[in-house]
């Protein structure tokens, strides 16, 4: 294998990395981990209902 | 290591925000939105210590004590209502005897040496406690209506029932959270049997809860609920 070729596979190679690390913390940006729990923020695309409460 | 059952959870898990009866109160309006927000930053400034503390040995997020904590007194170390909830989280002495009593049959495990340890040190005579027997007038409930107004064991008893109740559930199936909150508010006795198996906020809010536990998950769980303000998403 020459040089270049090998120069083109690590680049690719942490180009993928650096790719999946991005994507991860996009998919995962809702979600917060803490020591003992882990909450999801979910996010609502429409307005909340706001009438009283009834039983 | 984790000592007990992990917490995973939705917020705001219901699109609602909460307007009380009288339609005062609207959990979707600004002012009570910045009302919540001082709420929590007045917890944080006057208890955080004790929050983060318990918090961290019953194995919950200090995210979730303040939500509990300002949802049941807005922060303020009330003195004992006509439902003998005591305290910032409120706690009754019933609660505290069977989650105290019950705990080792609940949870698996005995209570951490740190609850035993502030156990005895405001109630020696805890360790004599039987399941279930108390009520009013008797001296053993005389004496833990007199420790409650401590602020530290206040929040360990709210913390202490927190993670009862979410080990209760935890065999249950489904995210106990929101089930969690249901009988906090109302009672574990009177809950367990409405809120069984894998059960959505959504779903149990129309189940026939009270609208006082139903007015709770909004306050915890809804569009603009104490989850959200804590962990900064509003």
């Amino acid at each position: 294998m020459d040089k270049n070729k090998k120069v083109f596979i690590i680049i690719g190679l942490i180009g993928v990395a650096i790719g999946g690390f991005v994507l991860t913390k996009y998919l995962t940006r809702n979600t917060i981990h803490q020591k003992f729990v882990t909450a999801h923020y979910v996010e609502y695309d429409t307005p909340p209902v706001v009438e009283p409460l009834t039983e | 290591m984790a000592k007990y059952s992990k917490i995973d959870f939705n917020f705001p898990d219901i699109n609602r925000a909460y307007v009380n009866q009288g339609g005062g109160e609207n959990y979707s309006s600004a002012n009570t939105i910045l009302q919540n927000k001082n709420t929590v930053a007045l917890i944080k400034s006057t208890i955080g210590d004790f929050v983060s503390k318990w918090s961290n040995i019953f194995e919950l997020s200090d995210e979730i004590l303040i939500s509990f904590i300002a949802t049941e007194s807005t922060g303020k170390n009330a003195p004992r209502n006509s439902f003998n909830a005591i305290g910032y989280t409120q706690s009754t002495p019933i609660s505290v005897f069977e989650s105290v009593t019950k705990w080792d049959s609940m949870v698996g495990s005995p209570l951490p040496p740190e609850a035993k340890a502030i156990l005895s040190k405001n109630i020696p005579t805890w360790t004599s406690w039987k399941k279930d027997v108390y009520k009013d007038g008797d001296a053993n409930y005389a004496k833990l209506v007199k420790a409650l107004p401590n602020p530290e064991f206040n929040v360990a008893m709210g913390a202490l029932q927190i993670r009862w109740l979410l080990e209760a559930y935890d065999k249950d199936g489904g995210s106990p959270l929101n089930k969690v909150m249901v009988s906090y508010n109302r009672g574990y006795p009177s809950t367990k049997n409405k809120v069984k198996g894998n059960i959505t906020s959504t779903q149990m809010m129309k189940l026939s809860l009270g609208i006082e536990a139903k007015a709770y998950l909004l306050k915890m769980l809804g569009r603009y609920g104490f989850l959200s303000i804590t962990y900064g998403k509003v």
